[in-house]
């Protein structure tokens, strides 16, 4: 049977709506003092950026002289037998362990987004915009991603590898 | 009066049109859904009319002696003055059905259709899997990702004994 008699208790819907909104809030200003205020703590020992395109990474290493590369998908075609399809690519992303990097990343084009799950990485690249992410590599090994914001026919074959060396 | 009580009887008041009807009743036209309607509902236990609108002779009788003492009422005769009343009792509108099988039938039926869709799909449909789903190569990769000691804290390298050379137990 439907209880039909039961309604029209103001003062406890007032009191149990407003006192949860006054918790989170309470809750909720620390929390984001504390995510601003670590992202301001790095001194990063170089400064990489990665420039999405359609559909494929520029990486450029410009704080000790200019490297500038392409960075593709391996085909499946061009796969050495073990190579990991749609992961591998043909020239990676060489960076120190045990430095603090800063990764700087845009678009050219469309929006991108540069993930390495591995290391906990994902900043979208934005054309007309400069997104920056930091991170420091503890061990050693070669670390995949993919591109993680829909751009196109070839969104799916344009990942990211990155090779930490000691 | 005629034609009120033609058409009383048969229910259809829809069809009150005439002049003689409109004469005698009120002047607006009640639509069925806004009379008053004998429902069966279990939230809903005191209907606004009775089953039986109108009653026999003997029904008649009935309720004139249910204006006595109801102690002098037989069993058969409450019952009789309770389905005048209502139409189901409660047990009879809460009875259970067998439509769960035909429910659960037709769905495990379609269920098994869209898996022969799939078998053919897969036959004449989807072209070969890429090389890299061979055994030999799904080997060499996954030597390969043991090597790179790939997720080594909790995930594929991790399983690996890499003193005895074989996956963990």
């Amino acid at each position: 049977l439907t209880n039909t008699s039961i309604s029209d208790a103001q003062e406890m819907e007032t009191i149990w709506t407003i006192l949860p909104a006054i918790i989170l809030i309470l809750i909720a200003l620390p929390s984001l003092r504390i995510l601003y205020l670590t992202d301001e703590i790095n001194n990063p020992s170089f400064t990489i950026k990665s420039i999405g395109h359609q559909w494929y990474w520029t990486y450029e290493y410009t704080d000790y002289g200019g490297l500038i590369f392409n960075s593709y998908m391996l085909p499946p075609l061009f796969l050495e037998p073990g190579d990991l399809r749609l992961l591998d690519v043909d020239n990676r992303v060489v960076l120190p362990v045990e430095a603090p990097v800063r990764m700087m990343i845009t678009s050219q084009d469309v929006l991108h987004s540069w993930t390495v799950p591995s290391l906990g990485l994902k900043t979208d690249a934005i054309p007309g915009r400069l997104n920056q992410t930091t991170f420091t590599a503890t061990r050693p090994g070669v670390y995949y991603g993919q591109c993680s914001e829909i751009c196109g026919a070839n969104h799916s074959f344009m990942p990211i590898v990155l090779e930490l060396i000691p | 009066m005629l034609a009120t009580r033609v058409f009383s009887l048969v229910g259809k008041r829809a069809i009150s049109t005439s002049v003689c009807v409109r004469a005698h009743e009120s002047v607006v036209k009640s639509e069925d859904f806004s009379l008053s309607a004998y429902v069966d509902r279990r939230d809903h236990p005191l209907p606004e009319v009775a089953h039986v609108k109108h009653l026999s002779a003997s029904q008649k009788a009935l309720k004139e002696k249910e204006k006595a003492s109801w102690s002098s009422l037989s069993m058969d005769e409450k019952v009789e003055l309770y389905r005048i009343k209502f139409k189901e009792s409660f047990a009879e509108m809460n009875r259970g059905s067998n439509e769960w099988k035909t429910v659960v039938g037709g769905a495990m039926f379609f269920i098994g259709f869209t898996a022969l869709i799939i078998m053919w799909q897969k036959r004449h449909v989807y072209g070969p899997l890429p090389q890299s789903f061979d055994k030999e190569w799904v080997a060499k990769q996954t030597k390969r990702m043991l090597d790179m000691k790939v997720n080594p804290i909790q995930g594929l390298a991790s399983k690996w004994d890499y003193e005895k050379n074989e996956w963990k137990k």
